[in-house]
C-alpha cells in the first residue's frame, strides 16, 4: 500500500477508536489499544466498508486482529 | 433525513457549535445499539440540540428502569428511548416460532406483555421524561413461510398483536411514544435493513441504513418534543410548484397535472397541502412578476394549492434571503420555524448563508419525481398532537396578512383597534384543553414569560389544586377567529400569587389583549385571596420581547428566590386597566367555581 493511502487507513482506524494516530503500528491490536474492543471493532467494519465501498466478509471481519491485516485486506480488496 | 458518510458526521461533530441547547437522552436495549449514535447527535444538531447519550447498560431495560444498571434514569434526562428487540428477548417468538406449540407461544407473549409493562411502571416512578419506544418489527421471513399471511395466529400477526399491546400500555403511561420500527423496515427494505453479520458478531442486528434510518425516525420525535417543529413552508414558483417558467413558458405553457413532468408537480402540492392540512403555515417565494404567478393559482384548474392556502406572498425580483425576512416579520415567526423549498441550488446555498436559522430543502427539478417523497420524508413539521386550531391555522394567519393591510392605511391607532371590534374570552383549562395548553408551553418562545415547558401531565397535577388558576385566551374580531392565543397560570400561597407562566402567541400582539388578559387573571387570583402579584421574567435567547412586560403594567421589580427578574404589583395599590376597545368574557368552570 502506497505512503499516502497508509496515511489514511491509519486515520480512519485512529479515529474510530479514538486514539492519536502515531499509536497505530504494526503491533497495533485489541491487545495494546484499550478502546479496541468488539464494539469499536464493528464500527472499524462499518467506517472501513463505507470509506473504501467494499462488503467485508465475514472471515475478514474476525481476521482483523492486528493493524497490518487491516492494511493487507484493504489492500487486497482494492486490487 | 439522509446522511452523509460517517467520516463527515464525525467531522461535524467534532466542531465547536454555539447557542445547542443540551438534550441528555437515556437508551435502554437488549442489543448492541451504539452504532446510532453518531446519526442521533447529527440529526439534534440540525435541530439546535447537543443530544447526550446515555447508554443503559447493555440487556438491563429493566434494571435499568428499577435504578439499577448504570443508574441513567431519573438522572435529568429528557427523553428516554427504549429497544426491546424481540429476538434477542424472545427466542420463541424471533426465531423458534414454528416450533413453539400454541399454548407456548401465549404463555410467551404474556411474559413479553408482563415485561413491557413492568418496565414502564418502574419507569414512570422513577422519571417523568417522555418515553420513545421502538416497537417490533414484523419477520420479513415469518416461520410458516407463505402459510404465514393466512394464519389467525401467524408469526407476523402475534408481532402485530404485540405492538398493539404496546401502543396501549404507552398510551396509558401518558407522555409516552409508539416509535413504529416497522415503517423503518418498510422504508429501507428487509435485506438492507439487518446486516446479519453485525447480529452474529456483535449482537448489533441493524445494519447502517438501518440505524440511519432508527435515528432519523427517533430524531423526529426528540425535534417535536423539544419544540423544535417548524411551522411555515416557504415555496419557490417556478419547477418546484409546477414544471417550467412561467414568465417564458406562460400561462398556459408552464406542466401542472396531466403528464409527467406535470403529474409530479401536482402531486407535490398535494403532499403541500397535506402539511397546510396539519397546520403548517403556506407562503410564497419567487422570482417572477406578481401577477402571473397569481394568475396561474386563479386559473388553472390543475392546481391543488389555491390562493386561499397561502398565508404570505412574496413574488418580485428582490433577492430571496430578503423577502424570507419579510414573510417572517408578516406572519410573526420566528427564522428557525421556517423551511425554504427551492429547486436552484443558488437561492438554496443564499438563504443558507444568508439564513442559517431556516431549513432548507434542495428540489431538483431534473428529478421531479422524488421531490413529493423528499417533502413527505422530512418530518420537519412533525408534532406530537394535532389540535383543530393546527387544523385552522392557515386560514388565521391568512386573515392577519388581511388585518395587518387595513392597518397600514389606517391613520390613527385607536380608531384602527376599536374598528376591529376585538372580543376575548379568558376561559379556565378544563381536560380536554391540557393538549393544547402543553402545546403551547411548549412551541411559544418569544412572549413568554418564563418559558417553563410544562407537560400534559405537570399541568393536569397543577390543575387539580384549587388555589391554582388556569387560564387559557382566545380572540376574535370581524376578520375571524384567532382560536386560543394565550395561557396564564398563576399560583396562590397565602397572600401572595405567583405567575408561573405567561404566554401569547405572537399574532396577537400590538392589540392591548396582554393588558386585558393579565388583568383577568390577575382578578381571578385575587379572588382567591392572592393580593400581591408576583411574577418573574427569565430572559432567553427568544424572548426578549417581554423584557418589560411587568414594568410596563406598573410592577416594582423586587429580589426574590427563584430564577429571573422579580416583579410585583400590590392589589392595593394599583390595578391593571383592560383597553376601552376590547370586550373580554370570563367563562369559568362550573365546579372550579363551587370549589372556591
Amino acid at each position: 500500500m502506497e505512503q499516502a493511502a497508509e496515511q489514511k487507513l491509519k486515520s480512519i482506524v485512529a479515529r474510530v477508536l479514538q486514539v492519536d494516530a502515531a499509536t497505530i503500528n504494526e503491533g497495533a491490536s485489541p491487545a495494546t489499544i484499550a478502546s479496541w474492543d468488539s464494539l469499536t471493532h464493528m464500527q472499524l467494519v462499518f467506517a472501513l466498508e463505507e470509506e473504501y465501498g467494499v462488503t467485508l466478509t465475514e472471515h475478514q471481519i474476525a481476521d482483523m486482529t492486528v493493524y497490518p491485516r487491516i492494511v493487507a485486506i484493504i489492500d487486497g480488496m482494492n486490487q | 433525513m439522509t446522511f452523509p458518510r460517517l467520516a463527515e458526521i464525525e467531522t461535524e461533530l467534532a466542531l465547536p457549535a454555539n447557542d445547542l441547547v443540551s438534550f441528555p437522552c437515556a437508551f435502554l436495549r437488549n442489543v448492541t445499539l451504539e452504532g446510532v449514535a453518531p446519526y442521533m447527535r447529527y440529526a439534534a444538531r440540525r435541530d439546535g440540540l447537543d443530544l447526550e447519550l446515555r447508554w443503559g447498560a447493555y440487556d438491563n431495560i429493566l434494571q435499568e428502569a428499577l435504578g439499577g444498571g448504570s443508574g441513567v434514569v431519573g438522572s435529568g434526562e429528557r427523553a428516554i428511548v427504549v429497544s426491546l428487540w424481540l429476538p434477542a428477548f424472545s427466542e420463541q417468538l424471533g426465531l423458534a416460532f414454528a416450533q413453539a406449540k400454541p399454548a407456548e407461544v401465549e404463555a410467551e407473549v404474556a411474559r413479553v406483555q408482563e415485561y413491557i409493562a413492568a418496565t414502564l411502571c418502574a419507569l414512570r416512578a422513577r422519571s417523568a421524561a417522555p418515553i420513545l419506544w421502538l416497537g417490533f418489527e414484523p419477520p420479513a421471513w415469518p416461520s410458516y413461510g407463505i402459510l404465514d399471511a393466512t394464519m389467525s395466529h401467524g408469526h407476523r400477526a402475534v408481532i402485530r398483536g404485540l405492538n398493539a399491546y404496546l401502543a396501549t400500555e404507552l398510551a396509558s403511561a401518558g407522555n409516552a411514544w409508539f416509535i413504529d420500527s416497522a415503517q423503518c423496515l418498510e422504508r429501507v427494505g428487509a435485506r438492507q435493513f439487518y446486516d446479519w453479520r453485525y447480529w452474529y458478531m456483535a449482537h448489533s442486528p441493524f445494519s447502517r441504513a438501518g440505524m440511519a434510518e432508527l435515528a432519523s425516525e427517533i430524531g423526529k420525535h426528540v425535534r417535536a418534543l423539544a419544540g423544535r417543529t417548524r411551522k411555515c413552508l416557504v415555496l419557490d414558483c417556478d419547477n418546484t410548484l409546477w414544471g417550467g417558467i412561467v414568465g417564458e413558458d406562460g400561462i398556459d405553457g408552464i406542466r401542472i397535472g396531466g403528464e409527467h413532468p406535470g403529474s409530479s408537480y401536482r402531486e407535490f402540492q398535494q403532499e403541500a397541502l397535506n402539511l397546510y392540512s396539519r397546520g403548517v403555515i403556506l407562503a410564497l417565494c419567487s422570482k417572477n412578476n406578481h401577477d402571473d404567478v397569481l394568475e396561474v393559482f386563479r386559473t388553472r384548474p390543475e392546481m391543488i394549492l389555491r390562493e386561499e392556502h397561502i398565508s404570505s406572498i412574496r413574488v418580485n425580483w428582490q433577492d430571496k434571503a430578503t423577502n424570507i425576512r419579510e414573510i417572517a416579520a408578516e406572519l410573526n415567526i420566528g427564522l428557525d420555524s421556517m423551511v425554504f423549498a427551492d429547486d436552484s441550488e443558488f437561492e438554496i446555498n443564499l438563504v443558507r448563508s444568508e439564513l442559517p436559522e431556516v431549513e432548507t430543502m434542495l428540489l431538483p427539478a431534473a428529478q421531479s419525481a422524488e421531490n413529493r417523497a423528499r417533502l413527505a420524508s422530512c418530518g420537519l413539521f412533525d408534532a406530537m398532537a394535532l389540535t383543530d386550531e393546527d387544523r385552522a391555522r392557515g386560514q388565521m394567519y391568512r386573515a392577519e396578512v388581511a388585518r395587518q393591510t387595513l392597518r397600514a392605511h389606517a391613520t390613527d391607532m385607536g380608531e384602527y383597534l376599536a374598528s376591529l371590534e376585538m372580543r376575548i374570552v379568558v376561559q379556565e383549562v378544563g381536560d380536554d384543553d391540557l393538549d393544547r395548553v402543553a402545546q403551547l408551553c411548549l412551541r411559544t418562545n418569544q412572549f413568554n414569560l418564563t418559558t417553563h415547558r410544562h407537560t400534559r401531565d405537570e399541568l393536569a397535577a397543577i390543575a387539580a389544586k384549587p388555589a391554582n388558576s388556569l387560564h387559557l385566551l382566545k380572540l376574535s374580531d370581524r376578520y375571524g377567529d384567532y382560536g386560543t392565543i394565550g395561557f396564564c397560570m398563576t399560583m396562590v400561597q397565602g397572600a401572595e400569587a405567583i405567575v408561573d407562566t405567561f404566554l401569547m402567541s405572537c399574532r396577537a400582539l400590538g392589540r392591548g389583549v396582554e393588558t386585558a388578559f393579565l388583568a383577568t387573571c390577575a382578578a381571578a387570583a385575587h379572588r382567591k385571596g392572592g393580593t400581591v402579584l408576583r411574577g418573574a421574567y427569565i430572559p432567553t435567547k427568544k424572548n426578549a420581547l417581554v423584557a418589560d412586560f411587568y414594568p410596563r403594567h406598573g410592577f416594582q421589580p423586587i429580589e426574590r428566590e427563584g430564577a429571573g427578574q422579580w416583579y410585583e404589583l400590590d392589589w392595593n395599590l394599583g390595578r391593571i386597566a383592560v383597553p376601552p376597545y376590547l370586550t373580554v368574557t370570563v367563562q369559568e368552570m362550573r365546579e372550579a367555581t363551587e370549589r372556591v
